[in-house]
């Protein structure tokens, strides 16, 4: 099996696990209880409860350092079964004493387990039957959808998978940072760098000890289950707001195929990073948003109705409607109190007192207990449950990354002006704030208590305050982010300052310029605008109106559609106003569903936040965020949006005929066409491709380390990648560290490295690693040991030409140590553009490393400048 | 009636089964003892002595085989190992007492340089050592020179790779044989227990060397706590014992200390040679002998005292007592035992001996693996006197075994040849065991009938330097030549000598020491002997092309000849021309059935594909 087709099966289980977590444990558990809503729902559901659970028994479990394999599993199973048996009804205690009785009976004799076999055959084959039913209904009835569906898994896979098959290494820089935090949680060190949204790690940590997929495996391959994922969601919430049967495919098409994006909003997908893990939760919460105001709408009227229909009631008749009726009735009568007859009038107004005090103290229990019941049986209504999957999606953006639940803002702030008409009406308010108030407890509780045990919070927390209050730091960072998003680098979020990521990374001196002129620029604007001339308020407001339509349209050209033909792709954008004026029309008339033209609405108006947020400061409003993260969030929208806005004019077209076949059809033709015309005129995105930052060859060899040797028995000498990497399998040893203990020293340096077997990784080509050089691309050579060593710390000496020179040196040590030890170093793995060495050792006698290999004793020009 | 008839069919057919035993049990057959034995037809190693002054010409075929350059007197121990070293390890040899006299010109450049520091002058032989290193020829010193030598030549201390003289002599707590240098794995020479007191008989005074960056050690003395200051506490600074000094294309071996004066050496010198090449394939003989001498005896000798302890006689405690506990344990670690029959132990006694005995022990031995041999060892007689009344015995029965193995003291071998054309029953002698002398080989040709195969071991009171040896000449020669002393258990000497005792001695001997051994054939001294010769008279040469090594051998007669091949890690893929087990991580007993052999190897490298 090559490399490619283990990373293929590598991908393949880590969406079995991922599936496993998302679906069926939340199948099992609440499966039964969400028979009501349909599959698509079900979907959203089981996302965010299977994944707001496995974080939080990590975070609780981490907390407790008690958090292992078996912890783990219990922690799944015991709750699992309890929250099934209190929502299904089922007697545990009666089905514990069956089961210990049956085992009982097998022990003693009694039964035999082909009898208990034989008994079951009847449950089973009406089982089979069961699945045999669901399968035939729910699959071949809908294959049009499930072949779509699978379309859409195959696409995501092709245009955003495939890159892992060709390159296996870290697509980030800060990967090894979140892998360093997942290794913390290992050993039950939760937030080991400082406090950070833990979401997407606990996840991994969660797939990696109960399914055993190694983190270094998840972190290479997760970036494709995820984005097959939030792909997933777009199309399962766009099916619960679509009219028509195919247009969610349209939506679907355009974000994952089409080419009208630029590479800034998609390419971060390449890697497994936490903002776009939670990206798979932002939708749902959004539809989650929309199903409440549905329910709750359908619910108040019920009430209404319900009201005016009780206010001459029948006796008798509300006992058996009201929904308490289901549950046991308590008798909450205020008992009487029997106190002794007393003659003494002072005795008796205090007895009197006494007793109303009593009697009001019940009366308050008695009302507390009902309002209790109340809420119990509240929680049953489809609206709480809507409520309930929007805080748990509400959370686990939080859990996961700040930026999600910021987008997630946006989109909140286009829905609520999509359903102004309700949302501040007392009914809706009440309870959407509350339920805000709860997730936000519940996904900043761990960090809180992590916080209040004194673990400090984590650098790049900092970082993004900083982006959020648009301070300089954030600044200057978000500027370098921005330049290598659109070039197509994935950007690299400052990391925390015990990461060894924390090293100054040389911005390129063409993006400073373009930073400080950009800064140049920005101050003498604000300087003009004190001086410029007074005119009439009229003029100003057209002035701004106008300047602000520009910056609008600069961000979407900046950020979020490609730049060539600009024109012609800001044609799109006009579906905007057309969404506005649609979801009005659905308001009123004859085509009146308010509830759709709501969600067209608040899309609107997403769309249009969003787009203000890109060029926030021009507006005169804070940066939340950087624009090329919201453009992620936009991009999303905007797929869903026209998806939306074309399955608002179909259903204009169709809305009163009496069959849905017409609408499904041109539904189909609009995807069709949508999908010939992009390939036709070469709309058609490619695949997306990247570079890591180690070879290929690297992980290969070190894949077969891990699987080969003993753990603990090894150590990798390498160019950083490797220390986080191998870090549950083996140790690490820094080359550059490597390198300057023998520095000048030579054979007086002292280098020991106590594990049996040794691993030299060495670039023969050293790759490009963050930065490029005139001479990217060399192989290693004398000319490149021939120069000192980069006396900087942290990556500077893995950075461009230093990498060359670093990994020159290394290369001269192992020929000059292989001719010392020719038996015990031998060549592990070697390819066009990488070497391994393998070195054993006695553990009782271990070899010094440091040697004379000539280019360490001499004495380089730049030293003797110094 | 039914149940006397049921008793009388049991007890015919006990007495049936017994008799049919009896008669069918040929043991006067030596299953051992073939009728052709392989010729003796020892292959010899060309010597040439430089040190006589006199121009000597090439011998035959010098130019085609390696050769080893001694530096050093033959005649001593460490020359004696050296040469026997070299007969085993099929390299002709040039011999000279000082290095200025090696002639590289005329002889070619020898494989390697062994020096025995005693001969030489280190102040005025430094130069040419120098001069070796330099031009990429290994060293490796037998021992070294006093450590004020050492200390006032700071270029000979970074030729032997010396960082510092620690101390010039220092009591350490025992050695640490590091894994992968002697066959039998990692070994601590250390005393934990007060019982293994006894054991611990290596010198350990020794000068304590620290060695130099880029040198690997092999053995070194363990210290309960260093002297030294706290970073020297560390493993790096404990004192070497033998160890490696790399100088660019030049190795030089440094052994401190004793070893190679005597046949610990052999082993030595065998794994230095594996160090200082990529791979190492030589012959080996594959045979672990058992032999238990003056047993069983044919005389119930020291009756009183057998009577006290065991309550039996002489005869009655060999066969009830030593005997099935020999059985069990043979069977316990499949070992194959040679017997040296004695007719009578002790020649002044005057005991008459029993025939009947005769029958019956061969009887017995008969019916398990056990070859019997005779016992030529005697006390309160001579030799000739010995052979003559054995032989009154012997013609006396009615059967008789066809010996072809004996065992003599070694003083007394030179008479073997003799004795075996007077005495009738010694006429089909093949091989003598004897006890180890430094002076005698280990395996040799007493003359062109019989093989002299010397004891390599004991099975009690096995010491820690008898361990060391015990795995070197397993090393050198995958060969254990054990002797289990049974006269004591007749003739006692204090309570140590009683049988329980020396089972227990013999039971844990065979468990912890020979157990890394078990890989090779267990053989009879006879069955040995014709492994012995093959392995004497045969040659080979070998080379190696890419991952396959091509081995020839000649002169085995047709016979399977067995090597020993190690290797730094790499593994055995395929064979062809014979056959291969694996002893231990990366060495390989290989089993040659052809005279081309054909090894293909794979190393252990990381794949791009996975399983």
């Amino acid at each position: 099996m090559s490399m490619t087709l283990l990373t293929g099966f590598q991908i393949l289980g880590a969406f079995a696990s991922f599936f496993v977590i998302s679906i069926i444990l939340p199948h099992f558990v609440i499966g039964k209880s969400l028979r009501f809503v349909n599959r698509y729902e079900r979907a959203l559901f089981y996302t965010a409860a299977g994944n707001f659970f496995v974080m939080n028994l990590v975070s609780i479990l981490e907390l407790l350092h008690i958090s292992n394999c078996v912890t783990l599993i219990l922690g799944t199973i015991i709750p699992a079964v309890l929250i099934k048996a209190r929502l299904e009804h089922i007697d545990l205690q009666q089905k514990l004493l069956k089961l210990l009785a049956l085992g009982r009976r097998i022990t003693s004799g009694e039964a035999r387990f082909r009898a208990i076999r034989l008994n079951g055959e009847k449950e089973r084959k009406r089982q089979r039957a069961e699945i045999f039913k669901t399968i035939t209904n729910v699959y071949l009835k809908n294959l049009p959808d499930v072949l779509l569906v699978l379309a859409v898994i195959g696409g995501a896979f092709y245009f955003f998978g495939t890159h892992c098959l060709e390159q296996y290494a870290y697509k980030a820089s800060d990967i090894l940072v979140h892998n360093y935090w997942i290794n913390g949680l290992n050993d039950n060190k939760i937030f080991i760098a400082g406090i950070y949204p833990f979401g997407m790690h606990m996840t991994l940590y969660y797939i990696h000890q109960v399914f055993r997929i190694d983190v270094y495996v998840l972190l290479r391959i997760f970036s494709v289950v995820q984005y097959i994922w939030v792909c997933l969601m777009l199309v399962c919430v766009l099916k619960l707001c679509c009219k028509s049967r195919f247009t969610p495919y349209i939506g679907a098409f355009l974000y994952i195929a089409a080419d009208f994006f630029v590479k800034s909003t998609y390419g971060r997908y390449a890697a497994t990073l936490p903002l776009e893990f939670g990206m798979m939760f932002v939708l749902p919460a959004v539809y989650f948003g929309f199903g409440y105001f549905k329910e709750q709408k359908k619910e108040v009227l019920e009430a209404k109705q319900a009201a005016e229909a009780t206010e001459v009631p029948l006796e008798g008749e509300q006992k058996q409607d009201s929904p308490e009726s289901e549950y046991e009735e308590i008798d909450y009568s205020i008992p009487k109190i029997k106190i002794p007859l007393i003659i003494n009038p002072k005795l008796r107004t205090i007895r009197r007192k006494l007793t109303g005090g009593l009697r009001r103290c019940f009366k308050k229990f008695a009302d507390h207990a009902r309002g209790l019941k109340k809420t119990f049986v509240k929680l049953n209504c489809h609206s709480t449950m809507y409520l309930a999957g929007f805080g748990m999606s509400f959370a686990a953006t939080l859990i996961v990354h700040f930026y999600d639940t910021i987008g997630l803002a946006f989109m909140c702030i286009g829905m609520a002006m999509g359903f102004i008409g309700f949302l501040f009406r007392k009914q809706y308010f009440k309870k959407v704030i509350l339920t805000c108030l709860v997730s936000l407890f519940l996904a900043i509780l761990p960090m809180a208590v992590a916080f209040a045990a004194g673990t400090p919070l984590q650098g790049s927390l900092g970082w993004a305050m900083d982006v959020i209050k648009g301070s300089d730091k954030g600044t200057l960072a978000s500027m370098a982010a921005n330049t290598t998003a659109d070039t197509g680098v994935v950007a690299a979020a400052p990391a925390s300052a015990e990461s060894p990521l924390n090293a100054p990374i040389s911005i390129p001196d063409d993006v400073l310029a373009k930073m400080l002129e950009n800064q140049a620029q920005s101050q003498p604007v604000e300087e003009k605008k004190e001086e410029a001339p007074k005119v009439p308020l009229t003029e100003r407001l057209k002035e701004a109106g106008s300047k602000a339509f520009q910056s609008f349209l600069k961000g979407f050209d900046e950020y979020v559609l490609k730049k060539n033909d600009k024109e012609s792709r800001r044609i799109l954008l006009l579906f905007i106003p057309a969404m506005l004026l649609l979801g009005l029309v659905f308001q009123v008339g004859p085509w009146k569903d308010s509830h759709y033209g709501m969600i067209m609405l608040s899309t609107a108006f997403s769309i249009i936040i969003m787009g203000i947020m890109l060029s926030a400061k021009s507006f005169g409003l804070p940066r939340l965020m950087e624009p090329s993260r919201t453009s992620i969030f936009l991009a999303c929208t905007i797929a869903m949006g026209v998806a939306l806005f074309a399955d608002s004019i179909l259903y204009l077209l169709c809305r009163f005929m009496r069959t849905r076949v017409p609408m499904d059809v041109l539904s189909a033709v609009c995807l069709v066409v949508l999908i010939l015309f992009c390939a036709k005129n070469g709309i058609i995105r490619d695949r997306l491709r990247t570079g890591g930052q180690i070879t290929n060859s690297a992980i290969t060899c070190l894949t077969n380390i891990i699987r080969k040797e003993k753990d603990f028995t090894w150590t990798i000498c390498s160019a950083n990648d490797e220390n986080r990497m191998a870090e549950e399998h083996g140790f690490h040893y820094e080359t550059i560290t490597f390198l300057r203990g023998m520095e000048t020293n030579g054979t007086l340096g002292y280098i020991r490295i106590p594990t049996q077997t040794v691993f030299f990784f060495i670039e023969k080509i050293p790759v490009e690693y963050y930065k490029t050089y005139p001479g990217a691309g060399q192989s290693v050579s004398a000319a490149g040991a021939d120069h000192s060593l980069c006396p900087s710390m942290g990556l500077a000496p893995y950075v461009a030409e230093n990498r060359w020179i670093t990994m020159s040196r290394m290369y001269y040590w192992a020929e000059a140590f292989k001719k010392l030890y020719p038996n015990e170093t031998t060549v592990y793995f070697e390819s066009d553009d990488f070497i391994c060495y393998r070195v054993e050792q006695n553990t009782y006698r271990l070899f010094n490393f440091a040697i004379d290999y000539d280019y360490n004793t001499r004495i380089y020009p730049e030293e003797l400048e110094e | 009636m039914v149940a006397v008839t049921m008793m009388a069919v049991i007890f015919f057919l006990f007495m049936f089964s017994q008799v049919m035993k009896e008669s069918g049990n040929d043991y006067e057959v030596n299953k051992y003892a073939k009728e052709e034995p392989v010729k003796a037809a020892a292959w010899k190693s060309a010597v040439v002595d430089c040190s006589t002054g006199t121009q000597q010409a090439l011998p035959q075929d010098w130019q085609n085989r390696r050769y080893v350059a001694f530096v050093g007197d033959t005649s001593s121990n460490v020359g004696s190992i050296v040469s026997q070293w070299a007969l085993y390890a099929k390299r002709n040899m040039m011999t000279c007492r000082d290095v200025y006299e090696i002639e590289k010109e005329k002889y070619g450049k020898p494989e390697f340089v062994i020096i025995d520091s005693t001969v030489v002058d280190f102040e005025k032989d430094f130069p040419a050592l120098k001069k070796f290193t330099e031009d990429g020829l290994s060293l490796i010193f037998c021992n070294l020179p006093s450590p004020d030598v050492i200390e006032n030549n700071p270029d000979l201390m970074y030729l032997l790779g010396i960082q510092y003289v620690a101390y010039r002599n220092y009591k350490v707590e025992g050695y640490h044989l590091f894994g992968g240098f002697l066959l039998g794995g990692e070994t601590l020479y250390k005393v934990k227990e007060e019982k293994d007191e006894k054991r611990q008989d290596l010198e350990l005074n020794i000068p304590w060397y620290v060695t130099l960056g880029g040198t690997k050690t092999y053995m070194v003395g363990m210290l309960e706590d260093s002297p030294l200051g706290e970073e020297e506490a560390r493993n790096e600074y404990l004192p070497g014992l033998i160890w490696r000094n790399s100088l660019g294309d030049s190795q030089v071996i440094v052994v401190n200390g004793d070893f190679m004066s005597t046949t610990t050496g052999l082993g030595i010198l065998n794994a230095m040679v594996y160090e200082l090449s990529t791979y190492q394939i030589y012959p080996v003989v594959n045979a672990q002998n058992t032999l238990l001498t003056n047993y069983p005896l044919m005389t119930n000798e020291n009756a009183d005292e057998m009577q006290r302890i065991y309550e039996r006689s002489a005869f009655a405690v060999e066969t009830d007592i030593i005997w099935p506990r020999l059985i069990s344990l043979a069977e316990k670690s499949k070992l194959k035992y040679t017997t040296f029959l004695a007719p009578r132990y002790d020649y002044a006694s005057g005991l008459e001996w029993d025939p009947s005995y005769y029958a019956a022990f061969l009887g017995m031995f008969n019916e398990r693996e056990v070859e019997t041999g005779m016992s030529l060892q005697y006390l309160n007689s001579t030799l000739t006197e010995k052979t003559k009344q054995d032989e009154q015995f012997l013609l006396a029965l009615e059967k008789r075994y066809k010996t072809s193995s004996a065992f003599i003291d070694k003083s007394e071998i030179n008479n073997v040849s003799a004795l075996t054309g007077d005495s009738f029953y010694l006429k089909d002698l093949r091989t003598i065991a004897c006890d180890a002398d430094i002076k005698i080989p280990i395996l040799s040709y007493l003359d062109d009938d019989i093989t002299l195969q010397s004891l390599t071991s004991t099975t009690r009171d096995f010491t820690y330097s008898e361990d060391l040896m015990l795995k070197s000449i397993e090393t050198a020669l995958g060969y254990n030549n054990a002797k289990l002393n049974l006269e004591a258990v007749i003739w006692p000497n204090g309570k140590a000598d009683q049988w329980e005792n020396i089972y227990d001695d013999m039971s844990s001997a065979l468990d912890t020491y020979w157990k890394p051994f078990e890989k090779f054939d267990q053989t009879t001294l006879t069955e040995s002997d014709e492994r012995v010769r093959t392995f004497l008279n045969l040659d080979y040469s070998e080379k190696r092309e890419g991952d396959v090594i091509k081995l020839n051998v000649s002169g085995t007669d047709g016979k399977s000849s067995w090597f020993i091949l190690r290797t730094h890690g790499e593994e055995i893929k395929s064979i062809s021309g014979g056959g291969f087990e694996r002893i231990e991580n990366a060495t390989y007993l290989i089993r040659a059935d052809e005279e081309e052999i054909s090894i293909e190897l794979r190393s252990v490298k990381a794949s791009a594909t996975f399983k």
